[in-house]
């Protein structure tokens, strides 16, 4: 399954099976109520569960050609007038101990496809969205690779810009990613957000 | 009790593994606690703020420990 992609309100195959899977759990529960005094017997794993989350997550860099798909996906949905995109692209900093020459990323991954989809909830639900698509890089990524592509989609440019914004901040700010930066030299550093 | 810490990003690197255990007396009973032994024990982290979460959910230093709980151990984000 491909990541990234959330609740796209035109439904595109990752939300249809998305959606259609809390549908299920919540036409079960209609038709088979819990008796009464039992918290739910069968019922228990009925939590929403990890694997309904999807993830965001790219081995390597995030491939331009990605990026160019998932531009035409969003042609069909012709509701759709305004897209913004972020695409963090790792710098060849230059430092002390030399020139990075590429960032490897390692995260908490559950936790961070956790995060992922709560700020993509909390886009929609601040902005008027159609989509919004989020993949981030693991492992090794060379100076001049694309480590994280936010791609949002709206009706109009002040809500597509706006999530975009919001997204990446969040991203910055709350998901587990961890990078470190190996210079030309040999050296490491460990990335910190600022 | 036995904490199971699972470790990332440069704690990995100064523990040498991305697992940890401690065992620790009824005198470590938070998170806080575990946070000032931590340090205490690895000088090495001097400097190295990090996070703690639980089942996939920061959790702060009040948070009292009990034995099966398994912590990440975060140092701070680096994404995008």
């Amino acid at each position: 399954m491909q990541g990234g992609n959330f609740h796209s309100l035109h439904g595109t195959p990752t939300d249809s099976v998305f959606n259609s899977a809390s549908k299920s759990v919540h036409s079960l529960q209609k038709v088979f109520p819990p008796l009464e005094g039992d918290q739910g017997v069968g019922f228990r794993n009925f939590i929403p569960m990890k694997k309904d989350i999807p993830n965001c997550f790219v081995e390597g860099p995030i491939p331009t050609d990605k990026i160019a798909r998932s531009i035409e996906e969003q042609q069909s949905y012709t509701m759709i007038g305004a897209h913004d995109i972020f695409l963090g692209q790792v710098r060849a900093d230059n430092l002390e101990q030399g020139t990075v020459a590429e960032i490897e990323y390692t995260a908490n991954l559950t936790m961070a496809n956790a995060v992922f989809h709560e700020i993509s909830e909390s886009a929609f639900t601040k902005f008027e969205l159609n989509s919004v698509k989020i993949y981030h890089s693991l492992g090794s990524v060379k100076a001049g690779e694309i480590c994280l592509f936010v791609f949002t989609s709206s009706k109009h440019r002040k809500m597509a810009m706006d999530a975009c914004r919001f997204v990446v901040e969040e991203i910055k700010e709350k998901a587990p990613i961890f990078g470190k930066e190996k210079f030309t030299t040999g050296n490491h550093q460990w990335k910190v957000n600022t | 009790m036995i904490l199971n810490c699972v470790l990332y990003g440069q704690l990995t690197e100064i523990f040498g593994n991305n697992k940890i255990a401690f065992e620790v007396d009824e005198s470590v009973a938070t998170v806080g606690d575990l946070r000032s032994l931590i340090y205490e024990k690895h000088p090495r982290l001097k400097g190295l703020a990090f996070t703690v979460a639980v089942h996939d959910t920061l959790v702060n230093d009040e948070l009292k420990l009990k034995e099966g709980i398994e912590l990440h151990l975060m140092p701070p984000f680096a994404g995008g």
